[in-house]
């Protein structure tokens, strides 16, 4: 299967990330209310359009991710830290090759920038056992215990995002 | 077609109506664009419940109400129920759709909210239909600059609207 990524720089673009997300609200698991949780996933195109859909074949949205600049903490200030809202692939396309070729458009949209990030963080929740493969490309930071259960603070650097991704495009390479 | 209103409670429903927002903003106006709509709907979600209407199981459209005081501020205890906004798929319209979706609300707020005594709510000027319909059972108490232009604010009395509704 061919998948390819756009950023969603256009009206169309940014309708089918938030179709996508909202149409898979359910499996999205995110541990906020509703009005939250929309707003956890407008903010990326409302603020600085930093959100990404994902492709299949010719043009079938299969996943999305998207992030905001800053934190509450620093009033968003430090724009130099993104926080990931949501990555979500649709399950029948969860797979490396989508996963790695997400992460490489991150990595190469980044280095695009004008002010690069320098640190991704995001948060999932423990009980998904993603911990191994996340722990490829990212450091666990923090676990809270919230009222949704144990949540796992990731942060990842940009550089590190960038050698994983070099990693393993030699190692398909080879 | 058989023709079903039910409020928003669950995630999936109030995802529902995002998403029939989105895809049909340009019933509201051809120039809405998508961060129009999720502005309106996050500014207004918290403080407003919403009716969906459904076909079978699709949804045709909803309204979207709330309990103001008299400058319109979100109270949960005031007497004025606000239409926010209402949004009905075009091949679904007639008058009948708008008449049970009026009784359906009024009966199932009139039991949660029995403070209420006036009913607001409002139509673009330039909607000739909308407006010769409203004018059958509410009065225009003013004008105000809507997010799609000049609007006629409309009101009835609870009571008023009963009686129209053949409810009372």
């Amino acid at each position: 299967m061919d998948y390819y990524i756009q950023t969603c720089s256009t009206e169309m673009y940014m309708e089918r990330y938030m179709t996508l997300v909202l149409e898979h609200y359910e499996q999205l698991n995110l541990p906020y209310t509703f009005p939250i949780a929309l707003s956890f996933l407008s903010s990326p195109l409302l603020l600085h359009k930093e959100a990404f859909v994902c492709f299949a074949g010719d043009d079938q949205t299969v996943g999305a991710f998207s992030y905001i600049r800053g934190t509450a903490d620093e009033q968003y200030e430090n724009t130099h830290v993104a926080q990931i809202q949501i990555a979500f692939i649709q399950e029948e396309h969860r797979c490396g090759r989508l996963f790695y070729e997400g992460l490489r458009y991150l990595a190469e949209h980044n280095a695009m920038e004008k002010e690069p990030i320098r640190e991704f963080r995001f948060w999932v929740p423990s009980r998904l056992g993603l911990q191994r493969l996340l722990g490829r490309f990212a450091a666990l930071a923090h676990t809270w215990e919230t009222e949704h259960g144990l949540l796992d603070e990731y942060h990842m650097s940009a550089a590190i995002l960038e050698s994983y991704v070099q990693r393993v495009r030699r190692t398909v390479a080879s | 077609m058989a023709i079903r209103f039910t409020w928003c409670r669950s995630d999936a429903d109030y995802a529902r109506y995002v998403l029939y927002y989105i895809r049909n903003r340009h019933l509201f106006s051809d120039k809405m664009n998508l961060l129009d709509a999720l502005t309106d709907v996050l500014t207004s979600i918290q403080d407003t419940r919403i009716l969906l209407i459904l076909a079978e199981d699709e949804v045709i459209g909803w309204g979207q109400f709330g309990v103001v005081d008299e400058a319109y501020r979100p109270d949960a205890g005031g007497t004025i129920m606000f239409m926010h906004s209402t949004i009905v798929d075009p091949a679904h319209r007639s008058n009948g759709l708008f008449l049970r979706g009026f009784r359906e609300l009024l009966i199932s707020v009139g039991e949660e909210l029995p403070q209420l005594r006036e009913f607001h709510f409002f139509a673009q000027r330039d909607n000739a239909y909308l407006n010769r319909l409203y004018s059958k059972f509410a009065r225009v108490v003013g004008q105000r600059e809507g997010m799609h232009g000049e609007e006629n604010i409309y009101a009835t009395g609870i009571d008023e609207l009963k009686q129209y509704l053949r409810l009372a």
